[in-house]
């Protein structure tokens, strides 16, 4: 065997395909080079083991399923039903269309016959529109980062502002009652979350953010907040906190009150 | 239709790798047939060793998890190149080292890895013996860390991901052996830098 040879079979070795190889140690046992090479390899592949394993923060999943969420809700949207697939199913949204072509037709009339001077367009308006949207996004998001309590519960305040279906505030939200030290902070974002009931995501989050919190205040709310959701599927998590050995009496009450309440 | 009927074995600690690598591939191929509410437990299995495999190149907690959003979105936008039959786990880390790159392209055009690497703090604390290990795995850490960027991603992927060398090969795009022999050549210069560094620490 050639030196090239062995080290190929130490590697290989590390890989755990194989564990000793008689070759190998014969090898090993003549060549001095080579002996004098394995060992600290071997040692320090050993010693690489002890180094922690880096552990995300909880946020990082829940940005990730507010990612999935809205892509699955863009996708479901543009998936066609047929030639009246455009055509909505709700009332408000069937006005809206209408109104949308009323537009369309009025537009086209000042087109056609630029005599009339047109009013501000309404292409104009829904440009506004969005630009004040992602504004208020965008208060609310610095604001939830800043160093005083006082800013953060300015900014989940702004959040009330924001549309129901924005998955960032939605997500900042959502990291603010898992991480915020502060528990007034916190106990406004859960309130403030109560904007975003239709959204699974936000469901989800309250339902994993139960067991965490360590305030029994905040416990209380969040359990007040999916009773209000009707949110069936966080009974499993609510008997699973009843099972924690040390646990708030008025929070054990709680649930107890809402686990009758959402299995009616 | 949905997660209720998805019947695969959770590939536990003590579980075959190969079981994993099954039950990854077949959800992927759901995936991609258009059931992309089954990523999340794709990402459920692999978020952690992801997030990991990016913290210990770059050491940046925050640039790390938007990576692991990134890098799953892309398996979502690319979910069509996803061969059958092919290791999943060596498909994402393609992905994972591809975001990794256009990351470091567009944030600091000027600075390689190696510069972010490079600012890890010396500390000198007594030899004390409850303290040695912990020392000592702080300086294999550092010296983890000061080693040139191609061979800490080889050593990180061998030792901390849970691959195959032909896994590794596919990602790196390097036969085996290759990749037998550059991990054997990173082993060395790991071992190599923490004996210089544990030789500073005791001067």
């Amino acid at each position: 065997m050639t030196c090239e040879e062995s080290r190929l079979l130490i590697a290989e070795e590390l890989f755990g395909a194989r564990s000793a190889n008689e070759e190998l140690e014969k090898h090993l046992a003549s060549c001095e080079a080579c002996r004098t090479e394995a060992e600290p390899v071997r040692k320090v592949w050993r010693q690489m083991a002890s180094l922690p394993e880096p552990e995300p923060r909880p946020g990082m999943a829940t940005r990730f399923y507010a990612a999935l969420d809205a892509y699955q809700q863009a996708q479901s949207e543009k998936a066609s039903r047929g030639f009246w697939a455009w055509w909505p199913s709700k009332p408000v949204w069937q006005f809206a269309v209408s109104m949308g072509c009323l537009a369309v037709g009025l537009l086209c009339g000042t087109f056609f016959f630029p005599r009339i001077t047109a009013p501000a367009s309404s292409g104009e308006i829904a440009q506004l529109r969005k630009e004040m949207s992602g504004m208020r996004q965008l208060v609310t998001l610095s604001l939830l980062q800043q160093q005083s309590a006082s800013e953060r519960l300015r900014g989940v305040t702004w959040s009330y502002r924001a549309e129901s279906n924005d998955v960032e505030v939605l997500g900042a939200l959502l990291q603010t009652i898992g991480s915020d030290t502060n528990v007034g902070v916190r106990l406004a974002a859960v309130d403030a979350l109560r904007n975003f009931g239709n959204s699974p995501v936000a469901r989800r989050g309250l339902r994993n953010g139960l067991a965490r919190q360590e305030s029994p205040l905040v416990q209380i709310s969040i359990i007040d907040a999916l009773t209000e959701m009707r949110d069936s599927e966080a009974i499993p998590a609510m008997q699973a906190v009843l099972q924690m050995p040390v646990l708030d009496a008025n929070v054990r009450q709680r649930i107890k009150e809402a686990l009758e309440n959402l299995k009616k | 239709m949905g997660t209720a009927t998805l019947s695969i074995e959770h590939a536990g600690h003590s579980g075959a790798a190969t079981a994993g690598f099954a039950a990854d591939e077949a959800i992927m191929l759901r995936v991609r047939a258009g059931e992309t509410g089954l990523l999340a437990e794709l990402f459920e299995r692999h978020n952690r060793p992801v997030f990991g495999f990016f913290y210990r190149m770059t050491s940046r907690r925050e640039l790390s998890e938007d990576l692991v959003q990134d890098v799953f979105l892309r398996i979502l936008r690319y979910r069509d190149t996803y061969q059958p039959r092919t290791s999943f786990a060596a498909w994402m880390y393609g992905i994972a080292r591809n975001a990794m790159i256009d990351q470091m392209r567009k944030r600091r055009p000027e600075s390689s890895l190696d510069d972010a690497m490079a600012e890890v703090p010396t500390r000198d604390e007594p030899a004390d013996e409850r303290m040695r290990a912990r020392q000592e795995s702080e300086i294999l850490q550092r010296a983890l860390s000061s080693l040139p960027a191609d061979k800490r991603e080889v050593l990180i992927l061998a030792r901390y991901q849970d691959l195959r060398y032909e896994e590794i090969g596919r990602i790196l795009g390097c036969e085996p052996n290759a990749v037998k022999q550059r991990v054997f050549r990173a082993v060395k210069a790991l071992g190599d830098r923490y004996t210089e560094l544990s030789g500073r620490v005791a001067q």
